[in-house]
Parts: C-alpha cells; sequence; structure tokens
C-alpha cells in the first residue's frame, strides 16, 4: 500500500480567549516572505468571513469544522467563482462521525413522534445510558445513579427502557444495553450538562 | 467506585466540549494534584496519577505540575498491597515517573517544550525502564505520523530540532540518547503509523515524507549537528555510534516505493552526507572507516544515493594497502561475496589472499605486520565479534604454516601486552595443529604465569581439535594433566578456583568430550566432576554432551551404568526436559532399558510433590509438555510400561495431589494403552476406583467419552457422576468468539449416540449431559455476545 501523506508548513496562531475576536490575534509569526496556511479551527462558528480576509494577504486560509459552515459563510464560498472552495477531508482525530443539525433534528423528531410528553426524560436516559456505557442492566449501582437523576422509580425506568429499545433507539445484546446512536447521546449530554440539567457531581457520585 | 468505571467516565467527560465539564476537570485535576502532593503512599499516589491521564489533555498545567513532582520527590518506601490469598509487589517510585512520563506523553504536542525538557532529563537516569520509557517518548514525537503531520506539519520536528540546537555542544554529548534517538527518526524518509480503525481491525499506513524546504533544512541541520558532534565526541565508541545515526539519510521510504521527490531530496543529501563521510574518515578509526566503507558500498549499488563523490570516496578508502589487509581479515564477508560474483568464488578468492599475505611475512616486515595486526585487534571491542572469525583463522594458518613469525609476533605482544594477546587462540590452536608441542608448552608457562583466567580460556580451548585428527598422537600425557588441572580447579591453575565464568566451563566441557576417546576412563570421572562443579549450568552440559553424541566424539555405550545413572540423577531437578534432554534421556533408555526412565519420571514427580509450595512461583514441570515423539514411542511401546502405570495408578488418592495430577498427565502425553490402563480401574467397578479413574481423566484436552460412559454405567453415585460431566466440560483450545459454545454443542452432539443405551443409568446421565451443555452452550453464545459489544462501545467511545 502506498499513501504519500500531504504536508504543509503551518502557522498556528495564538488564538485569542474568544476565539471569533480577531481584532486581539496576533499575526507577528506571518510572514511576507514566505506563503503559510493560517489554519481556523472550529470554523463553524464563524459568521462574518470578511473579517478573516485580512489575513488573506500574506497566507493561505485554511477552515477547518467539524460539522456545517454557517449558511451564510457557505453561500459567500460557493459565490467566490472558485477562489474559495470546500474539501472533505478525513482527519481522523476531527471527523469521528460527529453530527449534524440535520440527523440530530431526525432523531428528536422520532422521539416526538413515539412519546411526545417525555421527550426530555428520554433524551436524559439516552445521555445516561451513554455516559455510563457498557451498561449492564444487572449493574444495580448505575440503574440507582439513573433513577436518581431522572427522579424516577424503577418500574417507570424500566418502560422508558423497553420504549427506547421498541422505537430501535437502543438495543439489548444479554445483559447489555446499547444505543443505536450515541454520538447523538453524546451531544445531548453536552448540552444538559452545560445548561445544568444533569449535574456532573451526581453523575460522578460515589 | 470501581476505579476502571472512574477512569471511564472521566474519558467520557474528557472528550465532551462543555464548559462545566471543563471546569470540572479543572477544579478535580487541583483536587488530585493537592492529594498526591500530601501523600505518603507510591500506591496512593499511582492511583490519581491513573485517573488524570485520562484527561490530562484537558488540564495540561497541572497535569505538568504533578509530573514535575514525582519525578523531583523524594523516593518513598515501597509498600506491598496485600491481597485476599497474597501480596503484591506495591508501587516503586520508578513505577510513579513511568506514569509521569505516560502523563508527558500525553501532552507532548501541547506542551512541547517543557515536555522535552523533563523528558531530556529523564533519559540521563540510571533506571534503564525510566531511561528507555523517556526516549521512547521522544522518538514516539520525532517520528513522522502520518495523522499529526496533516494536522501540524512538520513542526515536531523542527521544534525538536531545535531544542536540541540550543544545548551547548557539551549538553549534546551529556544528552547523546536524546540527540541520538531525535536524529534517528528525523533522518528517515519514512512516514508510519498504526491506529485501531474498527473495533477488530488495526490499520498500518505506511508512506514517505513531503519533502518540504523545512524538511529539507532539518535533515541538513541534523547532519551538520552530527558532524559537530563526532569532531568534539573523544570516544571512538561514541564516534562509531554517531556515524551510525548517519545511515537513515541515505534509507528509502518502506513499504512504499520513493517518489520523485523524495528520491531527489535523498540524492541530495547523500552528496553532502559524502563530504560529512570524508571528513569522518580523517579521523583515522577502523571501525568508523570500515563502517562508511560499507554504507558506501550500499548507496553505490542503488541508482538514488550514488554519485561520482560516493564512488570516489570508497575507491579512496579501498586503495589503502592497510585499509586493504583490514578488508581481508576483518571485513564484511556477505559484502564481498555479493561483489565478487558469489560465495564460492568470493571464498576462494579470499583464501588466495590470505595465503599470498602469509606468504609475503618475513622477518623483514614482521614489525609493520605487528603494527597492523594488533590495530585491527584493538577495533574488537567496536566492530561485531564475528566479523573477527576470519582474522582467528588467519592466526591459526599463520601458526601453522610460519610458527617461527607467528611465535615472534605473540611473543611481542605477551611482552608489551599489546592488543593481538586477546587473540592468542588462533595462534595456540594452530600450534597443536602442527603438533608444535614445545612452543605450544612455552606459551603454557607464559599464561599459567599471568594467573588471568581469559587466557586460559584459549589455552584449554586449542586442545579442542578437528576432527581428522589422531587424538593419541595429538594430545599428550601432559596434555591430559592441564585438562585435569583445569577441571580440578588445582595444580598449575589453581588460580581458577572459584570463578564462576561459564566460557571456561564450557570450553573445559568441550575439550573433555572432544578428547574423550584418547582416554575414556579419565575423562568419564572428569565428565563427572565438570557437572558437578557447575551446577547452575546443567542444561548447557547436557546439550554439550547431547552434542558431542551427534558429531561421533562419543557413543552413549561409551558411558559407564553408574555416569549414565549420574547423568539421569542429574535431571530431576532440571525445572523442564527441553528436547535435547528428551532425546538424550531416550538413548539412555535405550541403552539401560526403559526403567530407567520410568524411575526418573517418578523421581521428578515426588521431586515436585515435596517442594511445588517452596518451587512456586518458580517454572518446574515433571512430565515435559512438549514430549518427544520417540520418547513418548519408546516409553509407550515398553513391555514394562502398562503394569508400572497400573501399578502407580494404583498410588492415587481421593484427594487433589500433585501425584495424581502429574501421573495422569503421564497418562496422557504417553497415550499408548491408555483406554486399556484406565479400563482395568474402571473395571473394579467400585465407587473409590470409579473416582479415581475420573480425577485421572480430567484433562484441559478434554476427557474420552466412551470411558466417561463406561463410568456412568457402573455407578449412580451423583458426585462422580459429576465429576465426570465436569470432565466433559473440558474443550481444549477453541478458537473465534463462539468456540467455546460450539464445542459444547459438539459435546452433546456426541452424547447423542447413547441416549438410546440399553443401561438406565446410562440414558439418564446422558439425557440430563445433554440438556446441561445445550443450556451451557446457550449461555457461553449470550456471553460472547456481550463481550463483543461491551468491546464494540468501548472502541466508539
Amino acid at each position: 500500500m502506498k499513501e504519500n501523506v500531504g504536508s504543509i508548513d503551518i502557522c498556528f496562531i495564538k488564538w485569542p480567549d474568544q476565539h471569533l475576536d480577531t481584532s486581539r490575534i496576533d499575526i507577528s509569526e506571518l510572514s511576507k516572505l514566505v506563503q503559510t496556511f493560517l489554519i481556523i479551527w472550529d470554523a463553524d462558528k464563524i459568521e462574518n468571513l470578511a473579517d478573516f480576509f485580512k489575513f488573506a494577504a500574506n497566507a493561505m486560509i485554511v477552515l477547518v469544522t467539524k460539522t456545517e459552515l454557517k449558511p451564510i459563510v457557505r453561500s459567500r464560498i460557493d459565490h467566490s467563482l472558485g477562489t474559495m472552495r470546500v474539501e472533505e477531508v478525513n482527519i481522523k482525530e476531527i471527523d469521528e462521525r460527529t453530527i449534524g443539525p440535520l440527523e440530530k433534528k431526525e432523531h428528536d423528531e422520532k422521539i416526538e413522534v413515539i412519546a411526545k410528553d417525555v421527550i426530555e426524560i428520554i433524551l436524559k436516559l439516552e445521555a445516561l445510558l451513554y455516559f455510563f456505557s457498557p451498561f449492564d442492566l444487572n449493574d444495580g449501582k448505575k440503574w440507582n445513579k439513573v433513577m436518581k437523576v431522572l427522579r424516577m422509580n424503577e418500574s417507570a425506568l424500566s418502560q422508558l427502557k423497553e420504549l427506547l429499545v421498541k422505537n430501535d433507539l437502543a438495543a439489548v445484546t444479554g445483559h447489555i444495553i446499547w444505543l443505536k446512536q450515541p454520538l447523538i447521546a453524546k451531544a445531548v449530554l453536552n448540552d444538559f450538562i452545560d445548561n445544568g440539567t444533569i449535574l456532573i457531581d451526581d453523575l460522578m457520585a460515589e | 467506585m470501581d476505579i476502571a468505571e472512574r477512569k471511564n467516565q472521566l474519558r467520557k467527560l474528557a472528550a465532551l466540549d462543555s464548559a462545566k465539564a471543563t471546569q470540572y476537570l479543572e477544579s478535580l485535576s487541583r483536587d488530585l494534584v493537592k492529594e498526591i502532593k500530601q501523600s505518603n503512599e507510591n500506591n496512593y499516589i499511582a492511583e490519581r496519577l491513573d485517573l488524570l491521564a485520562e484527561f490530562a489533555f484537558r488540564v495540561p498545567e497541572q497535569a505538568l505540575e504533578v509530573s514535575r513532582f514525582v519525578i523531583d520527590i523524594k523516593p518513598k518506601e515501597t509498600r506491598p498491597v496485600k491481597s485476599r490469598y497474597t501480596a503484591f509487589d506495591g508501587i516503586t517510585h520508578v513505577d510513579l515517573i513511568l506514569k509521569a512520563i505516560e502523563l508527558l506523553n500525553c501532552l507532548r504536542y501541547i506542551e512541547p517544550d517543557n515536555v522535552l525538557s523533563l523528558a531530556s532529563e529523564l533519559t540521563l537516569s540510571k533506571q534503564k525502564e525510566i531511561h528507555d520509557e523517556a526516549l521512547k517518548l521522544i522518538q514516539e514525537y520525532t517520528s513522522y505520523d502520518p495523522r499529526i503531520i496533516k494536522q501540524i506539519g512538520y513542526s515536531a520536528q523542527q521544534k525538536i530540532t531545535d531544542f536540541i540546537a540550543a544545548w551547548s555542544i557539551e549538553e549534546r554529548i551529556r544528552h547523546i540518547d536524546f540527540v541520538e534517538a531525535a536524529a534517528e527518526h528525523l533522518l528517515s524518509s519514512s512516514v508510519m503509523s498504526s491506529e485501531m480503525t474498527a473495533v477488530d481491525k488495526l490499520t498500518l499506513t505506511y508512506g514517505q515524507v513531503v519533502p518540504t524546504e523545512l524538511l529539507k533544512k532539518i535533515r541538513q541541520e541534523v547532519m551538520n549537528v552530527i558532524l559537530e558532534l563526532f569532531k568534539a565526541a573523544s570516544e571512538p565508541k561514541l564516534k562509531l555510534r554517531l556515524v551510525k545515526v548517519l545511515d537513515n539519510v541515505t534509507q528509502l521510504p518502506h513499504n512504499v516505493k520513493a517518489d520523485s521527490e523524495v528520491s531527489k531530496m535523498i540524492t541530495q543529501d547523500s552528496l553532502y552526507l559524502v563530504g560529512i563521510y570524508r571528513q569522518m574518515v580523517q579521523a583515522g578509526i577502523l571501525a568508523v572507516t570500515s563502517h562508511i566503507e560499507q554504507q558506501l558500498y550500499w548507496m553505490n549499488r542503488g541508482e538514488t544515493c550514488k554519485t561520482l563523490e560516493s564512488i570516489k570516496l570508497r575507491d579512496d578508502i579501498m586503495a589503502d594497502s592497510f585499509y586493504q589487509i583490514f578488508d581481508l581479515l576483518v571485513g564484511d564477508r556477505m559484502i564481498r561475496h555479493l561483489e565478487e560474483g558469489g560465495w564460492e568464488k568470493s571464498e576462494r578468492e579470499h583464501a588466495q589472499r590470505v595465503s599470498t599475505l602469509i606468504e609475503s611475512i618475513n622477518k623483514k616486515n614482521l614489525g609493520k605486520l605487528s603494527k597492523q595486526l594488533n590495530n585491527i585487534a584493538d577495533q574488537q571491542n567496536l566492530i561485531e565479534s564475528w566479523r573477527y572469525a576470519s582474522f582467528d583463522d588467519f592466526l591459526i594458518q599463520l601458526s601453522e604454516t610460519k610458527p617461527l613469525e607467528a611465535d615472534l609476533l605473540f611473543e611481542d605482544a605477551f611482552a608489551r601486552q599489546l592488543p593481538l594477546r586477546s587473540f592468542v587462540f588462533g595462534f595456540l590452536f594452530g600450534l597443536r595443529i602442527k603438533n608444535e608441542f614445545k612452543r605450544w608448552d612455552k606459551y603454557t608457562k607464559k599464561i599459567v604465569g599471568l594467573q588471568q583466567v581469559e587466557y586460559v580460556v584459549p589455552l584449554i580451548r586449542s586442545l579442542c581439535l578437528p576432527k581428522g585428527i589422531d587424538l593419541l598422537k595429538a594430545i599428550r600425557e601432559n596434555d591430559l594433566d592441564i585438562i585435569g588441572a583445569a577441571v580440578n580447579r588445582n595444580g598449575p591453575l589453581y588460580f581458577i578456583k572459584g570463578i564462576d565464568d561459564p566460557r571456561l566451563h564450557f570450553t573445559i566441557l568441550e575439550t573433555i568430550l572432544r578428547c574423550f576417546s584418547r582416554a575414556p576412563k579419565r575423562m568419564q570421572s572428569l565428565l563427572i566432576i565438570e557437572i558437578n562443579t557447575y551446577p547452575r549450568n546443567l542444561s548447557g552440559a547436557i546439550s554439550q554432551l547431547h552434542l558431542a553424541i551427534a558429531r561421533d566424539w562419543i557413543h552413549i555405550s561409551e558411558l559407564s551404568s553408574d555416569t549414565l545413572h549420574f547423568i539421569a540423577s542429574k535431571l530431576i531437578e532440571v525445572p523442564d526436559l527441553n528436547w535435547e534432554m528428551q532425546e538424550l534421556l531416550l538413548q539412555i533408555g535405550q541403552h539401560e532399558g526403559c526403567r530407567i526412565v520410568l524411575d526418573l519420571i517418578m523421581k521428578r514427580i515426588r521431586f515436585y510433590d515435596g517442594r511445588y509450595k517452596e518451587l512456586f512461583p518458580k517454572h518446574y514441570e515433571p512430565i515435559p509438555f512438549h514430549m518427544n515423539p520417540q520418547l513418548q514411542q519408546f516409553i509407550g511401546e515398553d513391555a514394562e510400561y502398562k503394569r508400572i502405570m497400573v501399578e502407580w495408578l494404583g498410588s492415587i488418592t481421593d484427594e487433589w495431589s500433585i501425584y495424581n495430577i502429574e501421573v495422569s498427565q503421564l497418562l496422557h502425553s504417553i497415550k499408548h494403552s491408555y483406554d486399556e490402563i484406565l479400563m482395568s480401574l474402571i473395571e473394579k467397578g467400585n465407587d473409590t476406583s470409579l473416582k479415581r479413574a475420573t480425577m485421572i481423566m480430567h484433562s484441559i484436552e478434554g476427557s474420552s467419552i466412551k470411558l466417561s460412559i463406561e463410568i456412568a454405567r457402573r455407578t449412580n453415585n451423583e458426585d462422580i457422576l459429576e465429576q465426570v460431566f465436569s470432565n466433559l466440560l473440558s474443550t481444549g483450545v477453541v478458537s473465534g468468539e463462539y468456540g467455546i459454545a460450539i464445542a459444547y454443542e459438539n459435546k452433546a452432539k456426541e452424547l447423542e449416540q447413547y441416549k438410546d443405551d440399553s443401561d438406565e443409568g446410562v440414558r439418564k446421565f446422558v439425557a440430563s449431559s445433554i440438556q446441561k451443555l445445550k443450556e451451557m452452550a446457550k449461555h457461553e453464545r449470550q456471553r460472547a455476545e456481550e463481550s463483543m459489544e461491551i468491546r464494540r462501545i468501548q472502541f466508539e467511545g
């Protein structure tokens, strides 16, 4: 097998705390003489592409994003008459199957159809199953934690679990319950932790 | 909470993109750092370091702080960890530092300056594990990993080159291991990585570097650093190490064809390298010049590295008359074979050149030759020892054909303590081939006078003459006395008494065996003394005896019955009877009868039975795990075997014992008459005999269904039937996730043939066994599926 691995000399700019505030970017390492690639991570958060063009005189700009660019930015690139283009790259570390907004929306709609009243609780259960995975159904300690975080009793939790399995959101192999879309559960867990719905202390409690 | 579960959860939190998760991890890391600093317990610190390692990349400052702390703290006492059954060695200070290196490794691209600085200090550690692990970190950081290059280009390689450049020459020499490891990787043109791309798939990616201007600059800088260090280094050994680092400059990428850009870069670098080589050759160190000459040969063989300069430099080296002698006597013969069109031709020409050289030697040019030979001998610590085989051959031939000149050379070497003294074997051996007793005796006196074991070894070895020589003429009574003195460590060789030198022991043994036919009785008793003097190396002695028989130096029938019993008795305490020992045992058995072999096996079983607690955890196998098939057949076909085994089975007890296990193991290993021997026990029909038969039948390879049914036919004792069923569960080696389940299902199928047996007891046993086996197979399938699912979940994260 032959693989030619591409390589570029990259200038990594010290990014300010608020990474979309380009006014505080340190550009001292950019040289007019040496063609430099400027890599901008998390480009999905960019709203005004023009802010970054000020570097274009002495750098090739590469926007790197795990998910989709904002529509306004994408439209700007698509109408750049070929001076900019979008390419799919496969860098495993940043490409570990992230989810797009559409995928998440489809997932939420699926839950809405099966249990409109308990959407949040199902999402929470998914998030917890993700966090505690691999999840053995015989593991009493884990179940107790889940019941505590969800504030529900065992029979209600069993019903919810059945619901997940019946509707193809989870499956059971032997005693192991596993999620069909763990990455969505990861994103959901992320949101729940950030908005305070799930407390890390509760998850990590002995 | 279980530590593994806690680590799993921390890993999950670290993988989130959540500000609260970050805050939590930062706070936790501060607590962990505090706990580590306050603790006096290595085991406790290690546990905390393990937790921190799960998210170190999220808290680089704290991870660095704690790594520094662990490296710098005063070692604390190691406390054993007690478990229910035994106590394990506790975590040592070295273990803690290794964990700190693991943390540093997580941070190598995040905090490269700090990580390199700490790692460079750790490469100076006298503790090999720490030194090696720190070096591994450097290698991982420096290597061209396609996953990393895709993200940061060659900035890691640039960083480490700058890091080395910032050191003074003295600092670079002090950190030579670091510089060497980094330089070797920096000069590589290969790109390689491995990663799990699916739960059951490891993908190895090979490629080649892309020669950017930065990369070319890095390679050149590294070559310059190595040259600079070469000039500054005073030790020839260090100079040779540095030259070898440059081998990588000309290496083409592994497993892929170099593209034109890479080839061009290597061609240009090779040209630059030849300039460096020319300066290195000026140092006048033979081993260095020889290495460069070999490298130039390989460079000039292909098209990528061959240049006019590389051809010229090699020609210049080869044109030197002294180097020609060096090359003839210590050169790499493999290269000559390739260069001179085949092994035979090259060997013929080599022999011719050696003869010509020897012919040209006379008293007049001896002074010059002595200087040259001593220079060559002086490189023996730098050049691989196998290359000195030709040098030894030359000295043998020289003393055979020109004993006077050879004598003068060694006279001078001994008088002035020159390096050639170390090669006295070839000289002495040549003298013995030509029966030059007088000269040999003169050097024996010198060696006895020197009282150094390093010269006794070649002296004794020189009596180990080649095949075809008449030993009656070539080995005198005096020589036998010298061998006797060496064995008894007395007389003129008293000074070797108490010296624990395996080379000496091997040489003495080999010489005894070689001279066996010269004086069989005397050598036989010396053999016994020598084996007893050096019991630590019994397996080596047996191996030599085995080899001597194969070489026809000695025949087993020449050894007395007492000697054979002595050898067999020595095999009792050997941890395992290896292949050679079993072959020797077979020969002894064929000569003395099978009883001596079976007696030895029983003595080994009794020895283990009495001391297995004392021997644990040392390895001891009374019955060889890999039994020699010929020995197996010899024992099995012996008329006495069946009777002796039935007798031994009579001593099997109802309780667990080493004796029971090993006697059963022997029965399984020999295989011969297995059913017959066991049926003799089963046919007794009483529960005691049946119970013993079930114990014997227990084997990891699985037990005979036919015999199991015969037991079930004779009893309804629940305990015995349970044991018979338990024996059926042994599956031997299975493969695949469902291997055990399939093995159970197959056992159930095999039992089907007995479900309509005329005996009610058998029918009942079979029905219940089939049902249980099917249930267990089902359960096993579920367990396998669960474990596969867990693996997938853990892989996907």
